[in-house]
């Protein structure tokens, strides 16, 4: 089972760039929050719905073999 | 005042010939000021020719000069003419003018190109290498050119940029494209080669075909060419002869493509911002610091989001509140990921878009949710 054509989002993963220093005006502060952005973990999109797909496939599964089995 | 007269040297027809067979790829557009640069790089004649996709550098004769001239492509169109098969030119610049002598009997004068001239050079990102005879580099490039026969939309097959992936591995030089998005046959095309290291890179093969199927490089059937970049950050993949060198600017498909243009529209908005190797682009807005990430799906897809609350784990009343935000909300969602209260914007991103009324978007939610759902859940703030 895959996801519909518009569950499938996912991030560009190639790495186009070298990790850039912050264009900044200098200022500590604000390359350390640009620092701590990137370095916070996010959910991808496509992630849940991998996960979804397969747990929807498992009851289906499950709920088929109960069914036949007369439970 | 005028500068001195120079003497580019003894040209013979064959590195007229070679520097001609690129000339048509690019067309320097003469009224622009545009044409072919002739300059001296480690005492050598050295030509280049530039665009958008591919820079061309062709290594002449040993000969010693100072300047750097741009000569409009119709110099070394009639040099070529001018000059008998085996012959030679001798070539002068004076005065903004460039002149043409062959056996003292045939002279061509011709003005300068008026754009500034600047030779671009390359180096330090050779990671992956391929080896291999230049005419199997041509032909395969030739092949994988190829349209699908008889296209019934051509609107449809326009819809994707022409590009190829050049793949390298294992003794391998592969050349890859894509035509099942029309229906058509994927194509894989691929020669043997000495290689080393892995990866692969992206280039417009329309460019990458013309002008290896037009450029002439010696008389050899049997000369090898060296295909050479770096699969990661790399913006140029070489292919280099004894005598010449050409440089095909990296390609990205899909939302990749736009990860330049959105770079340049923080910088023409002075927009504090840094990148990661992956692609995500973290900047400071309007006070508010923020993730943009580029997505692939149906079409580009830029996601800007502020973090305004840190260390808030899920609780009945959280997620109450923020589905009845997101009931009254426009354009933007607020959500829980990871015990972050993350607020975001999705929107299509193309060469149309502007990034900052998602930003401004963004920014104004973040502002004020962010104090409000601390004070009645708790967490903390960014950079608190």
């Amino acid at each position: 089972m895959s996801a519909p054509r518009h569950w499938q989002v996912h991030p560009i993963t190639a790495a186009l760039r070298p990790p850039s220093e912050p264009r900044s005006t200098g200022n500590d502060d604000v390359a350390d929050q640009l620092d701590r952005v990137l370095q916070e973990v996010h959910s991808l999109p496509s992630g849940y719905f991998a996960a979804r797909i397969t747990v929807d496939a498992n009851e289906a599964e499950s709920t088929d073999s109960s069914e036949s089995a007369g439970v | 005042m005028t500068a001195a007269p120079e003497f580019l040297g003894t040209i013979p027809e064959s590195e007229l010939a070679a520097v001609l067979s690129h000339l048509s790829a690019f067309n320097p557009t003469e009224e622009l000021g545009e044409g072919v640069l002739l300059t001296c790089v480690d005492g050598r004649r050295t030509w280049q020719l530039a665009s958008d996709d591919v820079c061309a550098t062709i290594r002449g004769g040993r000969h010693p000069f100072t300047g750097a001239y741009l000569l409009p492509g119709r110099v070394v169109q009639a040099a070529d003419r001018m000059v008998p098969l085996g012959g030679e030119c001798a070539m002068h610049v004076a005065d903004g003018g460039v002149t043409i002598e062959v056996r003292e009997t045939l002279r061509a004068a011709y003005s300068l190109g008026t754009a500034v001239p600047r030779l671009r050079t390359f180096g330090g990102q050779a990671v992956v290498r391929a080896r291999l005879p230049f005419n199997d580099l041509k032909l395969i490039a030739s092949l994988i050119g190829d349209l699908p026969m008889d296209p019934t939309d051509f609107e449809e097959m326009a819809a994707q940029p022409p590009y190829a992936t050049i793949r390298v591995h294992h003794g391998r030089i592969e050349m890859l494209r894509e035509w099942a998005y029309m229906g058509a046959s994927d194509v894989v095309l691929s020669a043997t080669a000495e290689t080393d290291g892995l990866g692969s890179f992206m280039v417009n093969i329309l460019s990458f075909d013309a002008h290896l199927s037009m450029m002439q490089i010696d008389d050899s059937p049997r000369s090898e060419v060296m295909v050479s970049f770096d699969p990661g950050f790399g913006d140029f993949l070489a292919v280099e002869g004894d005598s010449f060198s050409l440089h095909f600017a990296r390609r990205s498909r899909g939302a990749a493509s736009y990860f330049d243009r959105l770079i340049a529209a923080l910088e023409s908005g002075n927009i504090d911002h840094r990148t990661d190797s992956e692609g995500i682009v973290a900047a400071m807005y309007r006070g508010i610091p923020m993730r943009l990430q580029l997505l692939d799906g149906d079409g580009p897809v830029l996601r800007c989001t502020a973090t305004v609350l840190h260390g808030v784990p899920p609780s009945e009343d959280l997620l109450r509140e923020l589905n009845l935000l997101n009931s009254t909300r426009v354009s933007t969602r607020v959500w829980l990921d990871n015990n972050m209260v993350v607020v975001g914007s999705d929107v299509r991103f193309d060469d149309s878009r502007s990034p900052y009324p998602t930003l401004t978007a963004v920014a104004n939610e973040a502002r004020h949710l962010g104090r409000m759902l601390r004070t009645a859940f708790g967490g903390t703030a960014p950079g608190a």
